[in-house]
């Protein structure tokens, strides 16, 4: 009988990372394998550490088909605290919202999580104080507002500080130095009309800006420091020099004077901005030419719901009705309209060679969606995975995307939460599916990345700004040791992933740019310039150039918060011009290395089904799907090789 | 001068100018080369033509496509003149030798010397579907000494015009008995054995409904069979009849719960709910029910009882179950796919293209047979239970379940010749009615029995090589090929109503088989993922959250890839291809569109095309010359 027993008893010792603690467990809870009113489960032990909540399962046999595809932090049953969106308690087969304190405690709990998992754990075998501390302790400390220094991030960071620092600068870059700027310039050419600048060290200047950032060339520093940082900062240069930039609107004024300097001043900007070498400048309000984060919010929450199924028969039962009740969400129709935006500045910026300007309240939401989308529609190097990785460092991590809040990481408040990350995630999706060819990085890369927002163990996703970042980085308010904490980066996919689960993430279908020797490629390069830029701008030029002054003006009056109608949107364009853009794009062939434009049309726009259905067993395809084929083009792709290093040495050995 | 190269036998008719284009018409197809593309459509797949706008043709086609903004004509009455001419080239054919798939056989056959080596090299399916009869009894294991026997009831299609000749039935079961069941089946579609699970010997048996207006329970005979079919290899297998005959009980279990609600909506319950009732049955030791699968809806199966058809009652069939799938008749399956050829046609007005989709009910019918096949699979493969099939007529309905569940069950099915004789059996031999259903049957203009029956069954296989792509040796090209060539009528395949009526007609003889396109031999159509030797039965989810909606058929507008140049090397024989053999052909290739015809997309000079004829066969023709010279 001990011998049957002892393996049992060491099943259910959780394991735990450095820095985490037991909070609370509860024993004998029944968890169902699935809610299909079968009632079928298993026994185990529920707990809460101040990393996560899991369920240990009394049956050791469950370790017998270890999946292909396993995260080495978190397992299958666990959820970190982060990853809980909602808690429902079950009463007399009522289902009640649980927050806050508890008078009653719920015989059955539901956990949905925010990676659309959905856990039923039945609390009625389990001791009544066992059942109360476990509840209220999972309520506590999922649900309610945190500080910051509470999160596991720093207890894990100062319990095994040899754990940072091992991922090397070489791979990812990090924008964290005047340096990475700088290579940024160079390799997109920018830095004949854009410098970096020093001005925001020790974050003099703003602390929302991050250290280093470009501006303009003819920017001084002195404008920087008086504007508070606020002006035109630029992202990305096309090759043909245009340039995409975004700037945070300033704040309504009341006082006359200020908002007088304030015109002036952005009149300055255009005016130097406007004259050669820069190109023509065209700006885009995307908080009136896009839905309100509100907006967002509200259309994925709806979406979401969809995909957390209590019981089997709702499944079936919402079947029918799918298509009406997923355009009734809206969240494929924002994706459609961001995609959309994003291919009008493409045209702005390819085509007709003009600069572009997004403005936003913060310019770190839609600013970093669009400017983001733009620039792996427009670079390749976007879309490997350091250049996609380089690229999220650049324009969310870095460039200050309010992670804490949107996420609603620490619970402050619920109005801040928005999903923009998800909502590029999802648009970048829509481009892999449509040409995965052109992707290194696969549609598990980009769910796995989504999962990722969720595990606070990587400082990627878990601060406003760079600025907060590094004033939490020293450990001094700690007790522990002093030194600041070297935190990890979620790029480091070592950490989560072995290297069978990391192949995974490469696509092995990407068609690798072709490495001709340099002269030739240059010549290339050039004649792809030429055959994209039609000849649109020498007829057009002088009629634009009435029309920027114009639009400086309404530029200006909208970003002083006194805005007198709609905002122009590419108003001197013919409506079609966009349509025209996009048919005779999608007429050519595919060039997989150039630009790319997503496909937008009705039937285009797909339920990123990986990440939505994948835990819903109805929706499992046993011996299908994409993993049997990745599975199979992996086994092909190995072949092939071996078959060319066996061509490769008869070719040799006959020489 | 003709805008493009005539095929065998094909003449040009009208040859004329519109202000942007070149019309020409011909004896097959209906070809308009505008500066930068190309419309080419067969004119029988070619469903209405009409004039809109005063200058605008307006053609709707069977597959779906809606072609518009056709051609601009400078006058009212010269685009009234090219309706005229292509309503009339449209019109239903007086007799079959009209069709141009005789003008194209014989001036193909006029080309060669020898004309039988030449039909049988060029026009010939291969011996496994010449042969398929025969060589698929060894295939699948029957027993013909003990429990089976080949019918020549049917000779001469003097029972049934509609059935094959050779039927296989219980060896006990006289050909006078099986005569006394013909008469309580409608169209004497008796109850035949159709596949044979090789692993536990459970089968697959079809019919048509029984006919209880003849008299309540006169149909004793015909129950009896299904008693027989119930036990047949069940009793061998067992080894004991006479325990088994014991324990026969009267199971009544009503498996449909909401009869009265909407037919797509009772659907899913009645399907999910027997589903579930299988998965409980033990099976050891107990004797397996036979699963009568009704196609029908219970309510559309009692209503067919006032027009003299019926449904098997389970009081009269000991030890059976029978479960109604609830699929629809083809009228509404007729305007679920017109909807979905209205809805397809307004992409890309992207506003609610979802509701829309759904609207159409397209995928739903689809989730729907996808389920009742599963059905069928589940019963013969996990619980080795003997499944009967039927709904009305018996050739609409019960070859897409029976046609898909052997798909699912058998790996064979799933390779180019399996699937040629997947077709060739279960939709040609029993009689599905291609040339009223396609519209292309001489002189009849009831438009009520048309239906895309074949092309929703098309499309319940493209969904399972979507969710499988790695078990089907063909690619979704040869599906998508098979779409154009049910209704351009360029091979005699899919001609006339019956076996009997092709052989009237000698279609055989006179036309080239689609199997010679579509043979094993074209690399274009191999899928390059496919992974030969797997055994496994395939359980494909069916829920409609799972469908796609096949736009390389309806939709090829926006379908992903247009040709170019680029296009091009997907065609390629892989010894011309570079070394670098990379992972982006693999990717690209079964998302071949309907449009790209194998000729043109190698002919890097050619314009885009709209639509295709099939052109291939010139390419095969040369072929072919080549290889007799």
């Amino acid at each position: 009988e001990i011998h049957i027993k002892e393996p049992t008893e060491k099943e259910v010792n959780p394991r735990l990372l450095p820095g985490e603690l037991l909070l609370c467990e509860a024993s004998t809870v029944y968890k169902y394998i699935q809610e299909d009113g079968s009632n079928r489960g298993t026994y185990g032990k529920l707990i809460c550490t101040n990393f996560k909540i899991a369920f240990l399962d009394d049956d050791s046999a469950s370790d017998d088909n270890e999946p292909q595809f396993k995260n080495k932090i978190i397992g299958e049953n666990d959820i970190t605290l982060q990853c809980v969106d909602q808690i429902y308690g079950v009463y007399d087969e009522k289902k009640k919202l649980l927050t806050g304190q508890l008078k009653k405690y719920p015989e059955k709990l539901i956990i949905y999580c925010k990676d659309l998992r959905v856990f039923h754990f039945c609390l009625r075998y389990t001791k009544e104080e066992e059942v109360k501390r476990i509840v209220s302790g999972i309520i506590h400390h999922s649900q309610t507002p945190k500080l910051l220094k509470l999160l596991f991030l720093f207890s894990y960071a100062s319990a095994a500080p040899n754990n940072a620092g091992k991922y090397r600068r070489n791979q990812t870059v990090m924008f964290d130095t005047l340096e990475d700027w700088r290579d940024e310039l160079e390799r997109t050419k920018g830095n004949v009309k854009y410098k970096a600048v020093t001005t925001n060290e020790g974050y003099r200047v703003s602390e929302k800006l991050p250290l280093y950032f470009v501006v303009p060339i003819c920017v001084s520093e002195e404008s920087i420091l008086q504007y508070e940082g606020r002006g035109i900062i630029w992202c990305w240069s096309c090759h043909n020099g245009a340039a995409l930039l975004k700037m945070s609107a300033f704040p309504k004024e009341q006082d006359d004077s200020t908002s007088q300097m304030q015109k002036a001043f952005l009149d300055g900007i255009y005016k130097t901005i406007s004259n050669p070498p820069y190109e023509l400048l065209k700006t885009d309000d995307l908080s009136s030419s896009l839905p309100s984060l509100q907006d967002i919010q509200t259309a994925y929450t709806r979406f979401k719901q969809l995909f957390l199924i209590d019981y089997s028969t709702d499944f079936w039962a919402t079947d029918v009705k799918w298509f009406s009740l997923l355009e009734s969400t809206n969240w494929l129709e924002i994706i459609r309209r961001v995609l959309k935006k994003a291919i009008e500045v493409a045209e702005c910026l390819e085509r007709q060679h003009t600069n572009v300007l997004l403005i936003e309240e913060s310019a770190t939401d839609l600013c970093c969606v669009i400017s983001s989308l733009v620039q792996v529609m427009m670079d390749s190097y976007s879309r490997t995975k350091l250049g996609f990785q380089s690229l999220i460092q650049k324009e969310w991590v870095i460039g200050g995307h309010g992670f804490l809040d949107r996420c609603n990481h620490l619970h402050r408040s619920d109005k801040e939460e928005a999903p923009v990350f998800l909502l590029l995630l999802n648009c970048v999706w829509q481009l892999v599916q449509q040409y995965p060819p052109a992707f290194e990085f696969t549609e598990t890369y980009l769910t796995v990345l989504s999962d990722s927002l969720y595990v606070p163990i990587f400082s990627t996703f878990f601060f406003n700004s760079q600025h907060q970042r590094d004033t939490n980085m020293s450990g001094e308010s700690l007790k522990t040791q002093s030194g600041p904490f070297r935190f990890l980066t979620v790029w480091d996919w070592s950490v989560q992933f072995d290297l069978k689960g990391q192949a995974f993430l490469n696509n092995p279908l990407y068609a690798e740019k072709p490495k001709p020797d340099k002269s030739q490629r240059k010549t290339a390069r050039f004649k792809h310039q030429r055959q994209l830029s039609l000849p649109l701008t020498q007829t057009k030029s002088s009629t634009k150039r009435g029309f920027f002054r114009e639009e400086t003006d309404n530029l200006i009056k909208n970003i002083l918060g006194k805005r007198i109608g709609k905002f122009i949107n590419s108003s001197d364009e013919p409506p079609n011009s966009f349509r025209e853009f996009y048919d005779s794009w999608h007429s050519k062939p595919v060039d997989y290395h150039g630009l790319l434009l997503p496909r937008i049309d009705g039937p285009e726009i797909k339920v990123w089904a990986q990440r939505y259905l994948r835990w819903i067993p109805e929706a499992q395809l046993h011996g299908g799907g994409t993993i049997a084929t990745a599975a199979k083009i992996l086994d092909l792709m190995e072949e092939v090789q071996s078959l060319q290093v066996k061509m490769d040495e008869e070719h040799s050995q006959a020489i | 001068q003709v805008p493009f190269t005539v095929l065998q036998g094909e003449g040009v008719e009208y040859l004329g100018h519109a202000n942007d284009a070149v019309i020409a018409i011909s004896n097959y197809r209906l070809h308009i080369k505008f500066k930068d593309s190309v419309i080419n459509v067969p004119l029988r797949m070619m469903e209405s033509v009409e004039c809109r706008d005063m200058f605008q043709l307006h053609i709707v086609c069977k597959d779906s496509k809606v072609i518009r903004y056709l051609c601009h004509f400078s006058t009212f009455k010269q685009c009234q003149e090219w309706l005229k001419r292509l309503t009339r080239a449209i019109a239903r054919p007086a007799k079959p030798e009209d069709l141009f798939a005789f003008a194209y056989h014989a001036w193909c056959l006029g080309v060669c010397v020898d004309e039988e080596d030449q039909h049988a090299h060029l026009c010939r399916p291969g011996d496994h579907v010449r042969y398929r009869f025969e060589m698929e009894l060894v295939r699948m294991g029957f027993d013909l000494q003990n429990v089976w026997r080949v019918s020549d009831i049917n000779n001469n299609y003097k029972l049934c015009s509609s059935y094959p000749q050779k039927l296989l039935v219980p060896v006990w079961i006289t050909d006078k008995e099986l005569e006394n069941v013909a008469s309580f089946r409608s169209w004497k579609r008796i109850p035949v054995v159709v596949y044979r699970n090789v692993r536990n010997g459970a089968v697959i048996a079809r019919c048509s409904q029984p006919e209880i207006s003849w008299g309540g329970c006169l149909e004793l005979v015909s129950r009896w069979i299904i008693w027989a079919l119930s036990r047949l290899d069940r009793s061998v297998w067992d080894g004991s009849l006479g325990s088994f005959m014991a324990s026969v009980g009267w199971h009544w279990r009503p498996v449909v719960g909401e009869r009265e609600v909407l037919e797509t909506q009772s659907v899913f319950v009645s399907a999910d709910s027997s589903l579930t009732a299988c998965s409980g049955v033990e099976n050891a030791g107990t004797p397996q029910k036979l699963l009568i699968l009704d196609a029908r809806s219970y309510t559309a199966a009692v209503a067919n009882r006032a027009k003299g058809g019926g449904c098997e009652c389970e009081e009269y069939y000991p030890n059976c179950e029978v479960v109604f799938m609830g699929m629809a008749n083809i009228h509404s399956i007729r305007n679920s796919f017109q909807y979905l050829r209205a809805v397809c046609s307004q992409v890309p007005d992207p506003s609610n293209w979802l509701s829309a989709l759904e609207s159409t009910k397209w995928l739903q019918h689809l989730s729907v047979m996808l389920k009742a096949a599963v059905l069928v699979s589940n019963a013969v493969d996990r619980e080795g239970r003997p499944v009967l099939v039927h709904c009305s007529d018996g050739w609409d309905r019960t070859p897409q379940i029976v046609a898909l569940a052997k798909i699912l069950l058998d790996p064979y099915y799933r390779t180019m010749e399996g699937f040629q004789v997947l077709v060739e059996s279960d939709w040609l031999d029993f009689g599905h009615k291609f040339g009223d259903r396609c519209g292309h049957q001489e002189k009849v203009e009831d438009q009520n029995e048309q239906c895309p029956v074949f092309l929703q069954w098309l499309d319940a296989v493209h969904q399972l090589l979507k969710q499988f792509p790695c078990l089907f040796e063909f690619n979704e090209a040869f599906l998508v090929k098979l779409v154009q060539h049910t209704y351009s009528c360029l091979y005699g395949t899919f001609l006339g109503n019956s076996p009997c009526e092709r052989e009237m007609h000698n279609i055989y003889k006179r036309t080239c088989s689609v199997w010679s396109l579509l043979r094993a031999g074209n690399k274009n159509f191999h899928n390059l993922l496919y992974m030969p030797g797997s055994e496994q039965v395939l359980h494909p989810v069916c829920h409609v959250r799972a469908l796609h909606v096949w736009t390389a058929v309806y939709l090829p507008a926006s379908s992903p890839h247009p040709l170019g140049q680029d296009d091009m090397d997907i065609y390629l024989p892989p010894g011309s291809q570079s070394q670098e053999f990379s992972g982006r052909c693999l990717d690209r290739l079964p998302k071949t569109r309907s449009m790209d015809d194998l000729l043109s997309a190698c002919d890097s000079s050619s314009p885009l095309t709209r639509t295709s004829s099939d052109p291939n066969l010139n390419n095969h023709c040369q072929e072919v010359r080549v290889g007799l010279e």
